[in-house]
């Protein structure tokens, strides 16, 4: 019994000492009665140490009288002996580790003790885990496993102050890696180590836990490529990861999903092995799965690959166009056109089943995938049978005058300026004056007054949308003043050549409009348009960069 | 039963055992299922139907987005448990639910007779397994591909069934349940905002900024939805656009787009945005901000707080028969109570897991939620620390007010308008439900006048 006191007061000493090394030393040397004996006085070791921190802590800000401190004071002091304690046992966090982790003989009750919140804070640096690892290895193999295991389960993010401890852990013991999704994102934004034993298992799991894209984000193939990507591109020279691996974990990463950042790291992986045409008509399938809901710089890469290899099933190519020209960006949908244009003059027997990605761009909200797409729809015309009507139907999507052209070929009615800005829902209500009804009930107005206004002023005027709402334009035709006769709000003329369609207030752009009190109080009367070079100068007013009066032209 | 909940402290530890993992391959998609409910009672691995879907790739797509939002924690992403989504058959359709892991996304994909051409072996409610293979080979299903669904096991793999193969073991945190359960409460109070045709809806979901954590409100103006800056009449709260994302991979499908909003506009408040699809209608319903779950809301703590609904919820509770519509005047004749007990008694129900509500139909549905529903019920924080208060005697009435006594002091409640002095109540001013004050100054009073009775 003396003995073992004597060993305790030993460690104890060293604990104390914070002699890690010789603490280690002598951990390993103990015998099996001596280390449950150590391992059985720690926690009341802690206990103790607490106690002694905390008593000391209120002395010092406390003082002796606690009494002379009001409520709140006594709260913050509180606190502050909270934080004073917590530091005084950081002090010690690692000969306290050392001694848990060689003498605690039940994995679960160390594995607590090794990730205790006290021994392992967040503002503290990584810790030397040199000894600590030496005092872990010298344990059975089969305890090292569990708590390795264990220990990695408790991982729960990257910034975990267990992570460097479960993972060298993991290393030394050499055992199979929890099926941890955390495991692997922590595992990813450690360094990189080279020859690293947990690649193996891990390695699959790079394609498959969440969050693994998100923690590689950052990695990039230019300059000179970034750790990971670096390493892989050794690995697959070497020959210790195949390109089919490679090719097969980005595919079924990219049909998983996930959104443009997440999917970063594989984008640029898969340019990595930049996969032979037989090899992307292995996988030609997914490459057109692709097409209609990944994100853009992955739509853009299967879009690559699917056009590269072929001929795809006919009915996949129209699959596969139809997703294009639907989806919201300007690039693939003009990309869908020209394989749409290659696919009718190649066959025009196939036109008709290829009238609903047509008409899908007319909708488009880019003008130049909608000019592309009627010139199309006319150049393909006399390949067009049963989706003449289906052509026809979407011409009120197009822009006025473009709509124009394609009705003339596929009947149909032309839109105006007006229906393109709204919804096709108000074309269709022809009746409905979008800007005379709400703000002034009780008119009767229709398009027509707004046509006969448009037709008489000579010009298209439209309105421009800022923060929702529409300004007035009733004092269009009248004489400008700041506020509407009509319907008493404050009238601006605000007419340009088409909508500008602002779904959201224009903070930038009105931060840099002049306000309203300086413009000018009379302008001149067949001027309409606005200053486009100034933005928010009002005709006839001196536009600051040409120096001379603003006009539609400048 | 096979699920085995343990207590500790607020959160329990669900397994979900599955006899097999699911799978979907040569155009059959096999889903698994693990313990849950039927019409005959508790069931091992409940089989549901068989049966072909007409629109192959909307459901996939859409099943697809329901396993997404189970999947991710979209305030501060960070990989963590995910608990599987829940399958309910409610005889003529089946509705895929699940909830994300921050408590704060709610999504349901209804599956209705028009997709479904099959035949429907048993009602009821169950957890249903999705894993990565099947997520890649759903994304794989194409337009005209031939889509099979089962709902349970097969004959095939009924045999080996006593050796589960498939066993996910996950934490089932207290708020997260809760919140699960809120949702169809909340829900049920909401309205219609707005309705857009196809391609408006494409535009409008297409035209929000791109940044996941915008907050902002959208309004209906003229025929169109239009992102405001403030509240205004009629508006929606949108908070973090980044959750509608599971909509945008479906708007290729997209007839109609609905948005439904609280009755009382004015404050962060939470939609529901459903699209209609082809034969099947996807549910989004978002909690009033990023950061804040559903449960917390405090939106049914009143009904909560009385005895009486106690009763009706177990009366009405027996007649719902996995109904897929519950006709509340119906149910009110069947039970012989009024339709206003017969409401809250609704309310109960849904606090409990056990009927969801459709906004598309205005109207409830039977769903037993399999999870441990006791534990949520008895453990509502705040009605638990209002009982609490009554049973030590620390509520003191005084005609239309009350005086609490707490250990943070002493709080004056207007037992009328349902104020207090305390801080909660300040902060929150009853966007979220009463305080624990309040709750208890009204169960007091509520006492008193059946002891003069």
């Amino acid at each position: 019994m003396t003995g073992s006191a004597n060993v305790w007061q030993e460690v104890r000493d060293l604990i104390t000492d914070r002699r890690t090394g010789a603490l280690a030393d002598r951990v390993i040397a103990l015998s099996g009665a001596e280390r449950a004996e150590v391992g059985r006085r720690l926690p009341e070791f802690l206990k103790e140490m607490r106690t002694t921190a905390t008593q000391m802590a209120r002395e010092d800000l406390l003082g002796e009288d606690e009494s002379e401190w009001s409520d709140w004071e006594l709260a913050e002091l509180q606190t502050e002996v909270r934080w004073e304690v917590g530091d005084a046992i950081a002090e010690f966090r690692a000969p306290l580790l050392i001694a848990g982790a060689g003498t605690i003989s039940g994995p679960a009750a160390a594995v607590a003790w090794l990730s205790r919140r006290e021994f392992n804070p967040r503002w503290s640096p990584t810790p030397d885990l040199t000894d600590l690892l030496r005092v872990l290895a010298a344990r059975p193999a089969d305890w090292q496993t569990d708590v390795a295991v264990r220990l990695a389960e408790r991982i729960r993010t990257t910034g975990d102050p267990i992570v460097p401890l479960a993972l060298a852990l993991l290393r030394a013991c050499g055992c199979e890696p929890p099926k941890h999704e955390p495991l692997v994102v922590a595992w990813l934004s450690a360094t990189v180590v080279d020859d690293d034993p947990l690649f193996g298992p891990m390695f699959p799991r790079l394609f498959e836990a969440e969050g693994a894209g998100r923690a590689l984000r950052e990695e990039r193939l230019t300059p000179r490529p970034t750790p990971w990507l670096s390493l892989l591109r050794r690995l697959l020279a070497a020959g210790r990861v195949s390109r089919e691996e490679l090719l097969d974990g980005c595919v079924s990463r990219f049909l998983r999903g996930g959104d443009a950042i997440d999917l970063r790291f594989f984008v640029r992986l898969h340019e990595l092995v930049d996969p032979t045409p037989q090899e992307a008509a292995a996988r030609a399938r997914d490459y057109l799965r692709l097409l209609p809901a990944a994100p853009g710089t992955v739509a853009e890469l299967a879009l690559a690959q699917a056009r590269r290899t072929g001929p795809h099933d006919p009915a996949d190519v129209v699959e596969a166009i139809g997703a294009l020209t639907f989806r919201a960006e300007a690039k693939p949908a003009r990309a869908g056109l020209k394989w749409l244009d290659e696919e009718v003059r190649r066959s025009p027997a196939c036109a008709d089943e290829l009238a609903p990605a047509l008409a899908t761009a007319f909708g488009h909200v880019s003008y130049e995938v909608q000019g592309r797409a009627a010139r199309l729809a006319l150049k393909h015309a006399a390949a067009f049978d049963t989706g003449r009507a289906l052509i026809a139907e979407a011409v009120p999507m197009l822009p006025a005058a473009l709509g124009a052209k394609v009705a003339a070929r596929f009947g149909g009615e032309s839109s105006n300026t007006y229906s393109r800005s709204a919804s096709p829902g108000m074309s269709a209500r022809s009746g409905w004056c979008p800007y005379c009804e709400r703000s002034r009930p009780g008119t009767t107005s229709s398009t027509s007054c707004c046509r006969s206004r448009r037709s008489g002023a000579g010009r298209t005027t439209a309105v421009v949308w800022a923060g929702g709402r529409r300004s007035c334009r009733h004092t269009a035709r009248s004489s400008p003043s700041t506020t509407c006769p009509t319907c008493s709000t404050s009238g601006t003329i605000r007419g340009s050549i088409r909508i500008i369609w602002r779904p959201w207030p224009r903070r930038t752009a009105r931060s840099g409009t002049r306000p309203r009190s300086s413009w000018p109080t009379s302008w001149p009367s067949g001027m309409r348009r606005r200053c486009r070079c100034c933005c928010g100068w009002p005709p006839g007013a001196i536009c600051p960069p040409r120096r001379s009066a603003a006009s539609s032209r400048c | 039963m096979t699920i085995s909940s343990l207590p500790v402290m607020t959160s329990t530890t669900q397994a979900y055992r599955y006899a097999a993992p699911s799978t979907l391959s040569d155009g059959r998609l096999g889903l698994s299922t693990s313990g849950g409910r039927a019409l005959s009672g508790p069931a091992l691995a409940p089989k549901f139907f068989s049966g072909v879907v007409t629109q192959a790739a909307p459901a996939a797509a859409a099943l697809l987005g329901v396993a997404d939002v189970a999947l991710t924690r979209y305030h501060k992403p960070r990989p963590g448990w995910t608990r599987d989504p829940v399958v309910t058959c409610g005889g003529d359709r089946l509705r895929f639910e699940s909830f994300s892991a921050c408590g704060g996304v709610y999504a349901r994909l209804d599956l209705l007779d028009g997709a479904l051409d099959g035949e429907v072996f048993d009602r009821g409610t169950t957890n249903v397994d999705i894993n990565g293979p099947l997520r890649e080979a759903l994304a794989r299903v194409g337009t005209r591909d031939p889509l099979h669904l089962g709902v349970g096991a097969d004959e095939l793999t009924v045999t080996t069934l006593d050796g589960a193969v498939v066993e996910k073991k996950v934490p089932l945190p207290e708020r997260w349940l809760r919140g699960f359960a809120e949702v169809q409460v909340i829900a049920a109070r909401m309205d219609l905002r707005a309705e857009l045709p196809g391609m408006s809806a494409v535009r409008f979901l297409r035209s929000l900024p791109k940044r996941a954590t915008a907050d902002l409100w959208v309004a209906l103006v003229g025929r169109d939805l239009r992102v405001v800056d403030r509240p205004g009449p009629g508006a929606v709260c949108l908070s973090g656009v980044g959750r509608l994302s599971t909509l945008l991979p479906l708007l290729r499908f997209a007839k109609n787009l609905k948005v439904y909003g609280p009755a009382v506009p004015g404050h962060a408040a939470s939609s529901a945005w459903e699209l209609e699809l082809p034969g099947m209608r996807y549910t989004l319903a978002l909690s009033p901000e990023r950061w804040r779950g559903f449960s917390g809301e405090g939106a049914v703590l009143t009904d909560l707080a009385t005895d009486e609904a106690e009763a009706d919820a177990d009366v009405v509770g027996m007649l719902l028969n996995f109904e897929p519509e519950v006709e509340i005047g119906l149910l009110a004749d069947r039970a012989g109570l009024s339709t206003s007990r017969v409401r809250a008694a609704l309310t109960r129900l849904g606090v409990a897991g056990r009927v969801g509500y459709d906004l598309a139909e205005a109207a409830h549905f039977h769903r037993e939620l399999p999870y441990d529903r006791e534990h949520v019920r008895r453990l509502n924080p705040r009605l638990t620390a209002a009982r609490a208060l009554v049973e030590a005697g620390a509520v003191q009435l005084d005609g239309d007010s009350a005086r609490v006594r707490t250990g943070g002091g002493v709080r004056e409640v207007g037992l009328t308008d349902g104020s207090c002095t305390c801080e909660w109540w300040w902060d929150h001013r009853g966007s979220r439900g009463p305080c624990k004050h309040v709750l208890a100054a009204r169960i007091a009073a509520r006492a008193t006048v059946e002891a003069a009775r």
